[in-house]
């Protein structure tokens, strides 16, 4: 978020005093005393990390029911990360606020969103909450076969044929029956690259098990 | 919203009436040896000060909001851009009338005595420090830079176009323009007189002095008329050789 470089912490609090009617200053105060980040240096001295919660300090002092942040930690190292979400989080605890942030931290984004939506080449390729898809998905490793023999109830997001083996990714829809898979949970950072993988972007219901065959 | 002009632009205002002091003192000390000596040549300085406002209050007023990306996180807040735009335009402008004006007002008080500037209050050079001259250049500066800095938003491009457009415009009117907004006075004298007289009353802009014969085919000797006389008619009347001359009447 850019800000007045010259300017401190604290002036940029007065100005959005001055610039807002619903203005919650005592709450971004307390927030930046919370993380110790000094309020009368310019935030040119401040690091990325700092100046970034300064940055969602000034957003949420708005009061807002509703939060685009579009990579907001894209430039932050993984400490500041972990103390942006976590600030993040706790406001979102605390409020009336609803985030949507976009970010390729996926790791990130286990950790602190309830709802994922996914998109890949301008489609919307996977829309649930987070923990509905760690449930629904599922890495299934056997002999090798054809992919037009998997059970119906098996959506294939992802195939890896090798020579003796077939691995896949699916949405589960129902009893895995065939006894010759493997079962395993899969991590939600390889569902999301599975889903980018995937060249077919007809939608959730016509994967075919094609997509990502080499 | 003003508090927030204020806080944008304190620093400006804060070096600005440094400055201005510092010229207040150093007029004040010089007021006693006037006409020769460095406090003219400072004096006669001040006419960039309005290229000055321009530089560095006018041009960066929106390209360093542009360029720093800051104008998404102003203009996304409680106040509409327009607002924000009238109030910062409005702040800037008013803090350049004031500071020029308090200039102009120190250049045109310290010049009264000095006769070289009084005389020719209206000539390009005086005419640009002293009166509302430069409370108009400053205006016209200001509002150059923030133009330039809103087209081409990055601070340095702005800083750059903005006194070449002022300076080009300036010249424009002082050379080609400002000598026809009115109708100059046209004297005809002797060349007797002239030797004595003033050729023009005092703040006059001389535009031209040249000597012409009556019939105007060559300047000849034996000048004997007294009169100023106006340029035309001059006609069969005047016989005598003579200074022309093309002056404002200030």
């Amino acid at each position: 978020m850019p800000l007045y470089k010259q300017l401190s912490t604290d002036d940029h609090l007065e100005i959005g005093a001055h610039l807002n009617r619903n203005w919650d200053a005592k709450g971004a105060r307390a927030r930046l005393a919370a993380l110790r980040i000094p309020s009368d240096r310019p935030v040119a001295t401040l690091s990325g990390g700092q100046r970034a919660q300064v940055g969602l300090s000034l957003v949420l002092a708005k009061r807002p029911q509703l939060l685009l942040l579009d990579e907001p930690m894209a430039a932050l190292d993984p400490l500041a990360r972990r103390e942006f979400l976590a600030s993040l989080s706790e406001a979102v605890a605390d409020g009336d606020l609803s985030v949507i942030v976009s970010s390729h931290l996926l790791h990130d984004l286990e950790r602190v969103c309830d709802h994922l939506i996914l998109l890949a080449a301008s489609r919307i390729q996977l829309c649930d909450g987070i923990d509905d898809v760690l449930a629904t998905h599922r890495v299934l490793v056997g002999p090798r076969r054809s992919l037009s023999d998997i059970e119906p109830s098996l959506a294939v997001v992802k195939a890896t044929q090798t020579a003796r083996q077939t691995r896949l990714i699916v949405r589960v829809e129902g009893p895995i029956l065939d006894p010759s898979w493997e079962v395993d949970e899969v991590g939600l950072e390889d569902i999301i690259l599975a889903y980018m993988g995937q060249d077919d972007t007809l939608g959730l219901g016509s994967l075919t098990g094609t997509g990502g065959v080499p | 919203m003003t508090y927030v002009v204020w806080r944008l632009h304190r620093n400006q205002v804060y070096v600005a009436g440094g400055a201005l002091v510092a010229l207040a003192v150093v007029l004040l000390i010089g007021k006693g040896q006037l006409g020769k000596d460095a406090v003219t040549v400072l004096v006669y300085a001040t006419i960039v000060v309005p290229v000055l406002f321009g530089l560095f209050w006018g041009a960066p007023l929106l390209a360093k909001e542009f360029e720093d990306g800051t104008h998404s996180l102003v203009w996304t807040q409680g106040v509409t851009r327009r607002r924000w735009l009238r109030s910062n335009v409005t702040g800037v402008l008013l803090i350049a009338v004031v500071w020029s004006a308090a200039l102009t007002a120190l250049i045109t008080w310290w010049s009264l005595p000095e006769i070289s500037l009084q005389l020719a209050r209206s000539s390009p050079g005086p005419f640009d420090i002293q009166g509302i001259a430069p409370v108009a250049y400053s205006v016209f500066a200001v509002a150059l830079g923030i133009a330039a800095g809103a087209m081409i938003r990055r601070v340095l491009p702005a800083m750059a176009t903005t006194p070449a457009v002022f300076v080009a415009v300036r010249v424009v009117i002082a050379v080609l323009v400002r000598s026809h907004y009115m109708s100059p006075v046209s004297r005809l004298v002797s060349l007797a007189q002239a030797q004595g007289l003033r050729p023009a009353p005092a703040g006059s802009w001389l535009l031209v002095s040249l000597p012409h014969t009556s019939d105007r085919t060559a300047t000849t000797t034996a000048p004997r008329s007294v009169q100023w006389k106006p340029r035309w008619p001059v006609g069969p009347t005047s016989h005598s050789p003579a200074l022309h001359l093309t002056a404002f009447i200030s």
